[in-house]
């Protein structure tokens, strides 16, 4: 189905559905408020960002020569990377290097969700459980994640409660430390008994090869030392160059994303574990997936993001339908941009036509992205490029929409017949505007007419 | 100074009494201002539909039409944002360029050519009224004007304002309110709600387009709500006939 299409039809369900409305307005804007109160009381909070924009764009535009030492300092300390080029590769060097595995345990991945590992996986036989909480959610409901930083923000507790009731088998709550205590029972025997950890990585800084992955909840320090195997499964343009760099990656992404000054963990990992405990084996898996063709465009800054979903959660239609809108893995303003490079060779996931019309242009995403990426320039030009490829007479009518510009005569003619119009016929002329709305002032006069009228002596 | 009056094409047809608001507010400063007759559109709609190309002569008539003025101001925010771009766009020639970039920053949105240009907050307007103000998109963050249509707003006397920042976009967006038509309608219904819930007869804002949207919806809906552009409010009734 085409994204715009698909996006209409959430949103008349969504005009139905109570809950999805309450819960949807209720995490973003609360994100919102956590977000605006902290970037007012840090100091210098735009120049941070500015910087940090920078540093992004230093690695994106030298994206090759920082991958490939990253990739020499890894190795060196004995982690293994792997480069795959689209979506069934991936999959198939996490298939292979699980061969042996029964059950994994995953941390939050959307680059996971992007190229269907989790069905692979289970295809080849492998039991895979999340235990990022609101991953855990979405699997236990068999849904993709509504948001890339917060997967189960359409749901409210209640619906946790009665999911939980219904699967896990407990006495129905709402009460989120019971309901969290429940999955982490759950989850925890798991953690013990897995042969593979799978995490993303938010991070890899080329100057030392060191892979680093925030959360909040300690299921991705339990991924990434319980198992004898950790595979991290990354984007390739996740590197940042220098060490120093994380100084304001790593306060920046957890204010944006999150609301909060800092994540509870921070994960480094730089090597396998010598001996005893933790993994031995520990591999990187980078996908390109679309990535390479992006950064060649003009319109690369958009793989500068650092996915923390600010954009998202400050989208005016985003926040209507969820990421569940968009049918496909990356929603809102970003997923605009990236999905046609990103999932284009994914099965399952071709994006039939762009996005870039769910949009009012209204900015609130470039006001906000901590990496300043300039997101409604971007998708105003991805509309250039679905424009020039699509209808001769829409390029005609803009054409011809311009060259009246040029002739006020003609041009204040076209208005006067748009006035003198009949409501009737204008109506089932702009049904798309009429229903729902009235049509502004019909047959009335122009304001130089009005004007002439009131200076004439 | 040589102050010109531009009023966007949709105004001149479908909300002239804005236009007429506006030159009734410069009169009444004394203003020399002159109605350049040849005005025509902006040019954003195709610039937003992803045709900048089309777009150029709007920028080059907009050129060889205020060229002249030391300053020129207009009732919107988003037809303003519009021109101050028109010196980046791509395929115009060095001259056009330049003139376009000296000319860009004489181009001022009402609000903030009477805060900063004329330096003047209090225009004796009267408006009996529990009124909403709601910033528009453009105004707002292309133009960075947060404070200048409040400022104006606070000086009115008889007015109970209620301040709403940081609401969603109204939903207007121009193309995006027929491509997108659910989501353009439940965002206009977003924010007459906003000002319903908090007790207003009024709704006042700084952009024709997007009063010309929340107002057709308020129309189709019934609602006892007046959407009103800030220049209406401030030039008051039209007591010269």
């Amino acid at each position: 189905m085409k994204a715009d299409l698909h996006l209409r039809l959430a949103a008349r369900a969504a005009a139905d559905d109570h809950d999805l409305r309450e819960n949807l307005e209720r995490a973003t804007g609360l994100s919102l408020e956590k977000r605006k109160k902290l970037t007012e009381e840090i100091p210098n909070y735009e120049s941070q960002r500015k910087q940090l924009g920078k540093i992004r764009r230093e690695s994106v535009t030298h994206l090759e020569p920082l991958l490939e030492e990253a990739v020499m300092r890894l190795e060196a300390a004995g982690i293994r990377c792997h480069m795959a080029e689209g979506a069934e590769e991936a999959r198939q060097i996490v298939r292979d290097l699980c061969s042996e595995a029964k059950l994994v345990v995953k941390g939050k991945s959307m680059v996971s969700e992007e190229i269907g590992l989790n069905a692979a996986l289970e295809e080849a036989g492998v039991e895979v459980m999340e235990t990022d909480l609101g991953e855990f959610i979405v699997q236990l409901r068999d849904e993709a994640p509504s948001h890339i930083t917060a997967p189960a923000l359409h749901l409210n507790r209640r619906q946790i409660g009665r999911l939980f009731e219904k699967e896990l088998g407990i006495p129905y709550s709402e009460d989120p430390e019971t309901l969290t205590a429940a999955a982490r029972a759950h989850l925890r025997e798991k953690f013990m008994q897995a042969d593979v950890g799978i995490t993303g990585a938010n991070f890899v800084v080329a100057e030392t090869g060191t892979a680093i992955i925030v959360e909040n909840e300690g299921n991705i320090s339990l991924s990434s030392t319980v198992p004898p195997m950790h595979i991290m499964i990354t984007g390739i343009e996740k590197i940042l160059p220098r060490t120093l760099d994380l100084d304001l990656a790593l306060r920046l992404l957890p204010v944006n994303g999150t609301g909060q000054r800092a994540t509870s963990y921070v994960s480094m990992i730089t090597a396998p574990a010598p001996t005893g405990s933790g993994p031995q084996r520990v591999h990187v898996v980078f996908l390109d997936n679309g990535r390479r063709k992006l950064a060649a465009r003009p319109d690369a800054i958009a793989l500068a993001c650092i996915r923390c979903g600010a954009c998202l959660n400050v989208c005016p239609l985003f926040r209507r339908v969820g990421g569940h809108g968009y049918g496909s893995v990356y929603p809102g303003p970003i997923g605009i941009l990236t999905t046609p490079f990103l999932l284009d060779k994914a099965d399952g996931h071709e994006p039939e036509g762009s996005m870039s019309d769910a949009c009012s242009l209204c900015e609130a995403c470039a006001e906000i992205c901590p990496v300043v990426i300039p997101l409604p320039d971007l998708i105003r030009e991805a509309r250039g490029e679905k424009a020039a490829k699509g209808s001769w007479l829409e390029r005609r009518l803009w054409r011809s929409f311009g060259r009246l510009t040029v002739h006020p005569r003609l041009f204040r003619m076209m208005g006067w017949l748009g006035r003198k119009t009949p409501g009737a016929f204008l109506r089932g002329a702009t049904p798309a505007w009429s229903q729902g709305r009235s049509l502004p002032r019909q047959g009335g006069s122009s304001f130089r007419s009005l004007l002439a009228e009131r200076r004439r002596p | 100074m040589r102050l010109g009056l531009f009023i966007p094409c949709f105004v001149e047809h479908l909300r002239p009494q804005t236009g007429l608001a506006t030159a009734r507010l410069l009169d009444r400063m004394g203003l020399d201002w002159t109605y350049p007759e040849n005005q025509t559109c902006c040019g954003q709609p195709a610039f937003n539909a992803g045709h900048p190309k089309e777009c150029l002569p709007a920028a080059r008539h907009f050129l060889s039409t205020f060229r002249d003025f030391d300053a020129v101001v207009a009732p919107s925010g988003s037809c303003v944002a519009m021109v101050r771009r028109y010196p980046k766009m791509e395929g115009l020639l060095p001259g056009e360029a330049s003139a376009l970039a000296e000319l860009a920053p004489r181009v001022f949105e009402l609000s903030n050519f009477l805060v900063e240009r004329l330096h003047r907050v209090n225009f004796g307007a009267r408006l009996d009224a529990r009124a909403a103000f709601q910033d528009s998109c453009h105004a707002l963050r292309d133009l960075g004007l947060r404070e200048e249509p409040r400022m104006l707003l606070a000086a009115v006397e008889g007015l109970d304002l209620v301040d709403q920042p940081d609401l969603d976009c109204c939903g207007f967006g121009g193309v995006y309110s027929v491509k997108m038509p659910e989501f353009s309608l439940m965002q206009a219904d977003a924010r007459l709600a906003a000002a319903q819930d908090a007790g207003c007869d009024t709704l006042i804002g700084t952009e024709p387009s997007c009063l010309m949207h929340l107002g057709s919806r308020a129309e189709h809906r019934e609602l006892p709500l007046r959407v009103m552009h800030l220049a209406e409010v401030l030039a008051g009734e039209d007591h010269e006939g």
